[in-house]
């Protein structure tokens, strides 16, 4: 993932040789800045908006409560509904007064949680769960903010769990777990092509929450044994690792076609063993494929916080898994031992396949 | 039209941008992307990979060395424990001798061994029962590695000695003039831990405004700030929530706020004008954002209609900060002679 040093201008010129587009993608990029709103600011700026928005929020919620402003669920479905109404008036009215972008930030949050209480006041908990989801994915549409895009993703796959669990869907969290997986892969791979659709500035957000909700979800299957039965969460995850990690190998397949490394056949194999290999010894363990899939697409996208989130949720699963083998300290020590002395065997085998992958490509 | 645009640096974003302006087709951007280095190559992926297998299999045959000698840990002689760290430390001495301290691997290795020689100390303090409290352990810790330190001209072991200070700071407070783990009877400790990561931080500033290469990021010096401004806080809240915060040493709770306040506003001044930092001034204000709602709250006992007038205050307090960072990071945009350090998206 090197970082570039090749000016817009050098770009487009190896891009479209010949075509006169200096003007119009001057205007554009110009164009972009004065409409970007928050996108320009710092993450740090960013966070300090969401981390006020969500205590503000919290401020108001300890008002409507304690000061009885409602005192039926009626009443927070119908102060909840109205809230969400008038913050999504407010972010769309006014795109890039930060002030007011706060404030309705803080507003549609007090109001989502009102509305939810007061919806599972009213009904049962599923219902509460499907109406989460459902106003989430409506927010998503509506609400034009990146930080908001995101929390409505994260509020809907947790609304999504509860439902699995109120439901007691078997193998709901795994599916879930899938499914987010499916999905970000498929975003994440076609961004190029998707950037270009009117639902551009609502993926990248979501894509963000569908990854950082599958980490998420995966969370407790990296817990010791004996507390997940005491959580009553499923003990056998290998569904989901075998899932995953079909969805790994088809990730590697188009990205080696991407490359024309396909017919390099060592490199093929090493790739689709090694995924293989690694299925088969954490089949326990989700997390660890997991975390490689988003490794592979941050990577591939040249995304350095998707990678950064990859990595660190590949150190988390991995001590996860060591933890919890079912074996005496000695055999864990030999276990790591020998899988650290294999990928160091790996790299100069990985480093030929590649370098013959390149003679061929050269070659053609 | 702002001239000059296109010839700023090919980001993923300002590509993405081209696409939604229709000048790029999702193909086209496809291949700029490729092309300016942000979607890898064959050669990446194979560097990529091999630093992977690199990092993930030296971290698992050390993992796997620590358990082994873990599980066998109580039936060792005490001797051959000790021989075993010493040699360990002896080896990433050589290894940061053979390497060299102007190649990473050997600065590496000399941040390994200046963590050996703590755990060297703390095994000598088990295997003999020295009776040391542990600020001691930490005191000569530090010491022991000033030397190595100071030839290192590595950010990370200057930052590992300024926490083992702090930490036997912190601990010699705990330990031998209040004996409890949690200091809340002096805000003094908090005070000298603060001042130890300013002291760090206008080191910093002050060499690596010298061209001083590895002095050039940006990191270790936000590192100092948060973790001193974090220190800090825990007794200004004190002295917010706690009805008689300090009793026995008022003029250290003035010092704290004036501590506090200064500096507060000369990094203000600082990383606007001297050095651009917009982290340092978001963090600054995101404190004040806190103490201020937390005094409030303080105040509001069970009166719930004044958690509406503090909703809307860290609405407006953080909203105008948010403002005002945003203005100063657009005039600083148009301002190219400074040190910037701004964290676009």
């Amino acid at each position: 993932m090197s970082a570039s040093t090749m000016t817009i201008r050098e770009v487009i010129e190896k891009v479209t040789p010949g075509k006169a587009l200096a003007d119009a993608a001057t205007q554009a990029l110009a164009q972009e800045r004065l409409e970007a709103g928050d996108h320009t600011s710092p993450w740090f700026v960013r966070a300090l908006v969401a981390v006020s928005a969500w205590i503000a929020s919290i401020m108001f919620l300890v008002f409507v409560y304690g000061a009885r402003v409602i005192s039926s669920s009626m009443g927070s479905i119908v102060l909840g509904a109205m809230l969400i109404a008038f913050a999504v008036f407010l972010r769309r009215a006014q795109k890039n007064n930060l002030f007011l972008a706060q404030l309705a930030l803080a507003l549609s949050l007090a109001g989502q949680a009102l509305l939810i209480v007061g919806i599972g006041e009213k009904m049962h908990t599923a219902g509460a769960a499907l109406a989460a989801i459902g106003m989430s994915m409506a927010l998503i549409v509506l609400y034009p903010d990146k930080t908001h895009r995101f929390l409505s993703t994260l509020i809907a796959i947790n609304a999504a769990v509860i439902f699995v669990y109120d439901q007691h869907i078997p193998y709901g969290l795994q599916v879930l777990v899938v499914g987010l997986a499916g999905a970000a892969g498929h975003v994440w791979h076609y961004e190029s092509s998707l950037a270009a659709g009117r639902m551009a500035p609502v993926l990248r957000p979501v894509a963000y929450g569908l990854i950082a909700g599958m980490f998420l979800l995966l969370i407790p299957s990296g817990l010791p044994p004996d507390l997940r039965m005491h959580i009553r969460i499923s003990q056998t995850w290998f569904p989901a690792t075998i899932a995953l990690a079909i969805l790994l190998l088809l990730l590697e397949y188009r990205l080696l076609s991407f490359h024309k490394a396909l017919r390099e056949m060592r490199l093929s194999l090493v790739v689709f063993g090694g995924t293989l290999v690694l299925a088969m010894a954490s089949l326990k363990a989700p997390g660890i494929i997991a975390a490689l899939f988003v490794l592979v697409i941050g990577f591939h996208r040249g995304n350095r916080i998707i990678t950064g989130i990859a990595f660190a949720f590949l150190a988390i699963f991995l001590s996860a898994y060591y933890y919890n083998l079912d074996i005496t300290l000695l055999n864990k020590s030999y276990t790591l031992l020998a899988v650290g002395t294999t990928l160091l065997a790996i790299r100069p085998l990985l480093f030929s396949a590649f370098q013959n992958s390149d003679k061929e490509a050269a070659h053609e | 039209m702002e001239p000059g645009v296109l010839d700023k640096e090919a980001t993923p974003e300002s590509l993405r941008g081209l696409v939604r302006a229709g000048i790029f087709s999702p193909d086209e951007l496809e291949r700029s992307l490729s092309i300016a280095g942000i979607i890898p190559d064959g050669k990446s992926w194979s560097r990529f990979l091999n630093t992977l297998f690199l990092l993930l299999g030296s971290v698992l045959i050390v993992a796997g060395v620590i358990f082994f000698f873990a599980y066998n840990w109580a039936s060792m002689h005490h001797l051959l424990k000790l021989g075993i760290v010493q040699a360990a430390l002896l080896i990433a001495v050589v290894l940061s001798f053979y390497n060299g301290l102007d190649k990473l691997t050997g600065k590496a290795a000399l941040l390994a061994s200046s963590i050996l020689v703590g755990a060297l100390l703390a095994l000598f303090g088990q295997i003999y029962q020295t009776g040391a409290d542990a600020y001691e352990l930490f005191l000569g810790w530090s010491i022991l590695i000033v030397g190595w330190v100071v030839i290192s001209d590595f950010a990370s072991l200057w930052l590992l000695l300024l926490l083992l200070l702090e930490t036997t700071v912190y601990l010699y407070w705990g330990q031998v003039v209040a004996s409890a783990w949690f200091v809340y009877d002096s805000p003094l400790p908090y005070e000298i831990i603060f001042g130890l990561n300013v002291l760090g931080l206008a080191l910093w500033e002050a060499f690596s405004s010298r061209g001083i290469s590895w002095l050039s990021g940006r990191w270790i010096p936000r590192l100092c700030a948060s973790l001193g401004l974090f220190v800090l806080m825990i007794p200004l809240t004190l002295s917010i929530v706690v009805h008689h915060p300090f009793e026995s040493h008022p003029n250290l709770v003035v010092l704290l706020w004036l501590l506090y306040l200064s500096a507060g506003t000369f990094a203000g001044w600082f990383y606007r004008v001297r050095v651009f930092d917009l982290y340092m001034i978001a963090i600054a204000l995101l404190s004040l954002i806190v103490l201020v709602a937390i005094f409030f709250a303080n105040r509001m006992g069970s009166n719930y209609g004044g958690f509406l007038f503090l909703s809307l205050l860290v609405v407006g307090m953080s909203g105008g900060a948010a403002m005002w960072l945003r203005s100063i990071a657009k005039t600083q945009h148009r301002r190219p002679y400074e040190r910037q350090h701004n964290d676009d998206s």
